[in-house]
């Protein structure tokens, strides 16, 4: 049977059974809903769940999907980015699973979305009241690099036992200089629970501290959900003479012309070419949108000036 | 012990606990569930919640509709001495729930209770362990009143500055209890306040601080 045929029928019949509506069973959204509750209850502590199967393997964001599907309804307005973009095979993949199974409206932008679903980034432009951004995680365990026995790791977060992540940290500075965890970067959440952010960039780790927005985590293999609530405080872990510190990036964005965003390197050839430009896409196209140009625009090739402190390459 | 209540002595008992479930109930526990989740996430802020579920007396509609919405055949419920004995309510919540209805308040998931004089201690129901904080009950608290008024200022996760709440009825030992209940962190039972059309919650992480009512019993000193 062709998708179209399978278009008509739901056509005819005029709306997705409500039974399945998002894909979820009443059943599997009541103990995910539970879950989430009791994660929002406990900031940064992992509730265990009874993780489905999903039409997509592990490491497909199935954990996020799980909690996306729970919370949805018809009228919130979903985004779902990857790495920060809302174009490519993951977010695409999420972001139509939704549109067909949940009937929803889906947006790439992030100010008009409700929930947005990430595989490791938060936007760039500040997320507001009222709105859920919700994490794929594949690991949530924070200390299972350190610890692989699940009943040890229990016991450390129990009795806040987090000696070993500090010994962790330190031994980067000791035998690299300096902390050497770009993403994943530990927290803690409320001055109480080390808490894996997912590995989402450490540059993206200040915009947890106190966001506004609410923030759910699922990771579907792994059976785990949490949350921090909006206002709570997020303090990457670090020591007084290693402050924690975000990355840099020298040059600003090759088409925007954005200065202190997070930026992607794409190789233009095989002779060295390679330009930076944003991850998060809508942010990029918006910057566009309104006049802002980078150093690889189209029209500044063409002769007009950049933004920002490069020049306009001639062309 | 769980405490089944096949009391269906007569064909008409059974046809009433059949009647006034959810509308559409899975468009309606999605909404009442996005309505519990940023009240939980935003502790103290009221929020209004519309159902059409009718259920048997004492239990409001709304506490129905948030049973029929979080509880089922996996959580043990509990029900407070005003509603545990009535057999149409039992009925209505076999019926619509599937809940276990459980006589101990440490074996229930949630707890149905009213917040007058009698309430039972914070300290009966289940806070979870220091390994499980999450196995604790959820109290669902019926009261007449919720209020933004400054009874109560309340911080924590969640909450941006403070946020006043006022709740009415309410047991005079419930702060008391409430500050051992914040105190245990990562243990201890979360709270809804249900009023007929409205909630609002409190997380174990959310600290009370009195406030000054305005209430005449203020005054009087």
């Amino acid at each position: 049977m062709t998708s179209a045929t399978l278009h008509d029928i739901e056509a005819q019949q005029g709306a997705i059974a409500d039974y399945n509506f998002a894909y979820l069973d009443e059943q599997t959204k009541r103990m995910i809903r539970r879950a989430i509750l009791k994660g929002i209850a406990i900031p940064g502590y992992q509730v265990p769940f009874a993780s489905r199967e999903m039409p997509m393997p592990y490491g497909w964001g199935t954990g996020g999907v799980q909690v996306t599907a729970s919370i949805i309804g018809p009228d919130d307005t979903l985004k779902v980015i990857d790495q920060g973009a809302d174009d490519t095979t993951n977010a695409v993949s999420i972001r139509a699973f939704f549109a067909r199974m949940a009937k929803v409206r889906t947006t790439t932008h992030t100010a008009e979305a409700t929930v947005i679903q990430t595989r490791h980034r938060i936007p760039e432009e500040p997320l507001h009241e009222g709105q859920v951004i919700v994490f794929q995680v594949p690991i949530p365990e924070p200390l299972r690099f350190l610890e692989p026995r699940e009943t040890e790791t229990r016991k450390m977060h129990a009795v806040e036992d987090y000696g070993l992540m500090h010994v962790k940290l330190y031994e980067d500075i000791a035998q690299k200089g300096h902390i050497a965890t770009n993403y994943a970067y530990p927290v803690k959440v409320k001055g109480r629970y080390i808490m894996d952010p997912s590995p989402t960039p450490k540059f993206d780790n200040p915009k947890m501290h106190r966001s506004e927005a609410l923030q759910l985590y699922g990771a579907g293999r792994e059976m785990r959900i949490y949350a921090i609530p909006p206002y709570t405080d997020v303090v990457s872990l670090d020591f007084e003479d290693y402050p924690f510190e975000i990355q840099h990036f020298e040059e600003p964005c090759a088409l925007c012309g954005g200065t202190d965003v997070f930026l992607d390197e794409v190789i233009l050839d095989d002779q060295g070419g390679r330009m930076f430009v944003c991850s998060d896409s809508d942010y990029c196209e918006d910057r566009r949108a309104h006049g802002h140009r980078g150093s690889l625009s189209p029209d500044i090739l063409d002769g007009a000036s950049a933004d920002g402190d490069k020049e306009g390459t001639e062309a | 012990m769980t405490r089944t209540s096949f009391n269906k002595t007569s064909l008409e008992t059974s046809l009433e606990a059949m009647q006034g479930g959810l509308g559409e109930p899975v468009y309606q526990s999605q909404r009442i569930f996005r309505s519990l989740m940023d009240a939980m996430a935003r502790p103290g802020t009221i929020k209004p919640v519309a159902t059409d579920a009718r259920s048997p007396l004492p239990m409001l509609p709304l506490t129905a509709a948030v049973l029929a919405t979080m509880a089922d055949a996996d959580t043990p419920v509990w029900l407070d001495g005003t509603m545990k004995d009535i057999g149409a309510l039992n009925d209505w919540l076999t019926f619509h729930v599937g809940a276990p209805l459980v006589d101990e308040p440490d074996a229930a998931t949630f707890a149905v209770l009213s917040g007058k004089r009698d309430m039972p201690a914070l300290e009966s129901f289940a806070k979870g362990g220091q390994d499980y904080p999450d196995r604790s009950a959820t109290l669902l608290i019926q009261v007449e009143r919720l209020e933004n008024k400054p009874d109560w200022s309340l911080s924590g996760p969640g909450i941006k500055d403070t946020q006043s709440l006022a709740v009415s009825p309410l047991s005079p030992l419930f702060v008391a209890q409430w500050q051992e209940n914040h105190k245990l962190f990562p243990r201890g039972v979360d709270v809804v306040f249900v009023a007929p059309d409205t909630i609002a919650c409190l997380p174990r992480t959310t600290a009370i601080t009195l406030g000054h009512p305005a209430s005449s019993d203020k005054q009087d000193h």
